[in-house]
């Protein structure tokens, strides 16, 4: 927990220079529409986390912060343009300060710069729903109630994670899709082996014997377990060019044979 | 310190991790795909999950 003792604002949004000194008290800001009562909201907010809330989210278009942070004067120069956040750490009992430029807002000057002050900066500024703005609070109030639990991930700063789990499913749906795919092309494939080799049910055992039954037919030697490219021999090459080119002999066109009868067979 | 989306983020990996079905090496590059804040295409996603297991591919 942080208490507020004072923030200094000098050319953010619509405020010049002021300095408004809150004395670690609970305070209101009131004023006419236009003065810059939402501008001292989102200093703060921007002292604690580097980020305006209400220039990022939907509807909020190309607006950023490096260009509609600063006074319109001072667009220019942003260095200019800086929130000095005084606060107090009651749990640590100590009092500090973060000052924070447009130039460089994730880079924070704190002071004084001890390792657990820095600490609770740290973990403020990774909470950016510590700042809540009043538009935020009154979508909030306003929303129906199937739309709350959105607008609750948006208060909570958790847009991302909305997005990342529609990214998910949009996967899930397409590796779903290739492994459907694949298992029709691999059923297809093993429903051609069992008709070519005459097979019901490929077992390794009765494969290696369907094929080495063929190997037989076609001279070549038998093989002891099956392996990725065993067929590719310089033999059965040969003989299939003897068949295209009429020099086969009885053997071959018994092979022909037997290959056109079982390509032409229903699947088993 | 980490954010909400931060701690999230850790859980579902430690949730993925803890199905077995994906080696610490998979969950890696699953961290460096969206290290950053980085915002992955399903595409990206995908080809993550098709590839073999980083081990498994080695030589």
């Amino acid at each position: 927990m942080i208490q507020i003792e004072s923030v200094q604002i000098e050319e953010f949004r619509g405020i010049r220079d002021l300095t408004l000194t809150m004395n670690r008290g609970s305070f209101v800001i009131s004023g006419p529409n236009g003065s810059g009562k939402s501008g001292v909201v989102d200093a703060i907010q921007f002292a604690l986390t580097g980020e305006i809330g209400r220039l990022k989210g939907a509807g909020t278009g190309d607006l950023t912060l490096a260009e509609h942070g600063p006074h319109v004067e001072k667009r220019s120069d942003p260095e200019a343009v800086r929130v000095v956040l005084k606060v107090f750490l009651p749990h640590l009992k100590k009092s500090a300060s973060i000052t924070r430029t447009v130039k460089k807002p994730k880079h924070p000057e704190i002071t004084p710069d001890e390792p657990d002050i820095r600490n609770v900066f740290a973990e403020v500024a990774g909470h950016p729903e510590t700042t809540l703005s009043r538009r935020e609070i009154i979508k909030f109030i306003l929303t129906e109630a199937t739309q709350r639990s959105r607008d609750v991930q948006t208060l909570l700063k958790l847009d991302d994670i909305d997005q990342t789990r529609a990214t998910l499913k949009i996967t899930e749906n397409k590796l779903l899709a290739e492994q459907a795919t694949a298992k029709t092309q691999a059923d297809t494939a093993e429903d051609s082996l069992k008709r070519h080799l005459d097979l019901a049910v490929l077992k390794p055992n009765d494969l290696l014997a369907a094929v080495n039954k063929c190997r037989k037919v076609l001279g070549l030697q038998e093989i002891s377990k099956l392996e990725g490219n065993i067929v590719r021999s310089y033999a059965p090459m040969q003989a299939l060019r003897k068949l295209r080119t009429g020099e086969a002999n009885t053997t071959f066109l018994y092979v022909a044979d037997y290959l056109t009868r079982r390509s032409a067979a229903p699947a088993a | 310190m980490a954010n909400i989306q931060d701690e999230i983020f850790e859980q579902f990996c430690q949730q993925l991790a803890k199905t077995g079905r994906f080696s610490a090496a998979k969950i890696k590059q699953i961290r460096e795909l969206f290290a950053g804040g980085r915002k992955p295409k399903p595409n990206d996603l995908v080809k993550l999950f098709s590839e073999k297991e980083p081990e498994e591919s080695l030589p």
